[in-house]
């Protein structure tokens, strides 16, 4: 299951090296690179940090994740793009954090990857508890194309109802 | 007379160039060598040319950074006559101890000469260098620039809007 296709883990790294004389040439080489070699390089990032790269500049574009090949989709709602300021600890915050991430799956799912007719593998890690008709409908809207492998974690208090309905969900 | 010199010329050519090439690169191994010169001459007959006047490029690479390759490919020519295996903490070390600028080299070395694990283990740590930071962050390691002057495909408002509507990827 696990045949991801970097066999190095870059979670596990040390961290970036300064800035040195072989860079500072004002030249903005990776933005130039063609879009295929782009997205290669998109497909080691787990969903959300692939798709934050679309804001660096015109030149990552937003269809760069559709183009990847063997797509591999990482969607784990722990991970954070400032730790510093530490996961929501209210009540409040989970909710606002549960409802941004829920948008998030529907838009990578339906809208980014709206024409992708296969995707090699869906990881999804929900740390929260979401309500059933959401974890269904992504389920459903990535069965609806070709996928080879689901690996779902999911944190429900009442797992049996989820389990009941995915038993029932084929395409 | 013409038609006998053409093929003559032609694997004198080769022959040359082999020979050349085995010496000054032999690091590299034969089999990417002749892969390249095959497809080269592949893609020179494709577009019409002639036996006279094969010349095979290599890709644009600095002494540097073709030093850089033929150590990789050494080591791991190496470590799969000995082992069958190939070390993961080597090719982190290996590259987690390059400079952005050399990375990229690297990077597009592997596509070029078809290294697939190199041009893997490249993507995999630029990637890397990407997991978890801002936009801004990666704009300052990798001299992004954002570029105003494509008003039409992404304006700043663009980019506020995207991440408006992705608000997941940005927390």
């Amino acid at each position: 299951m696990d045949s991801e296709p970097n066999k190095y883990d870059p979670l596990h790294e040390n961290p970036v090296q300064g800035k040195t004389s072989d860079y500072n040439n004002e030249e903005d080489r990776i933005s130039n690179l063609p879009e295929s070699i782009m997205s290669h390089i998109l497909s080691f990032l787990p969903t959300k940090y692939a798709v934050a790269t679309t804001i660096l500049s015109t030149k990552w574009k937003s269809d760069l994740l559709a183009s990847i090949p063997n797509l591999y989709l990482n969607m784990d709602d722990s991970l954070l793009l400032h730790p510093k300021r530490g996961a929501p600890n209210n009540s409040d915050m989970v909710e606002e954090h549960k409802t941004s991430f829920a948008s998030f799956v529907y838009r990578v799912l339906n809208v980014i990857l709206e024409n992708v007719p296969y995707i090699r593998l869906l990881r999804l890690n929900c740390t929260n508890d979401y309500e059933d008709v959401h974890i269904i409908a992504w389920i459903c809207a990535v069965l609806s194309r070709e996928v080879q492998a689901l690996d779902l974690k999911v944190t429900k208090e009442n797992p049996s109802l989820l389990l009941h309905s995915l038993c029932g969900a084929r395409r | 007379m013409e038609k006998q010199q053409t093929p003559f010329g032609f694997h004198k050519l080769i022959f040359i160039l082999l020979i050349l090439l085995s010496v000054s690169m032999s690091a590299l191994g034969r089999d990417i060598l002749s892969d390249i010169i095959e497809l080269k001459i592949e893609s020179h007959i494709a577009s019409g040319g002639n036996f006279d006047s094969v010349t095979v490029e290599l890709p644009n690479l600095t002494g540097k950074t073709l030093a850089k390759v033929i150590e990789y490919c050494k080591k791991h020519e190496e470590s799969s006559e000995k082992t069958g295996e190939l070390s993961e903490k080597w090719d982190g070390e290996f590259i987690g101890g390059v400079e952005v600028g050399m990375l990229m080299d690297l990077f597009l070395a592997g596509y070029e000469l078809k290294i697939k694990g190199l041009n893997d283990l490249a993507a995999s740590r630029i990637g890397g260098m990407m997991l978890g930071k801002t936009p801004e962050e990666i704009r300052v390691i990798f001299d992004i620039k954002e570029d105003p002057l494509c008003k039409k495909s992404k304006s700043p408002k663009e980019g506020e809007r995207f991440a408006r509507d992705n608000p997941w990827a940005f927390q």
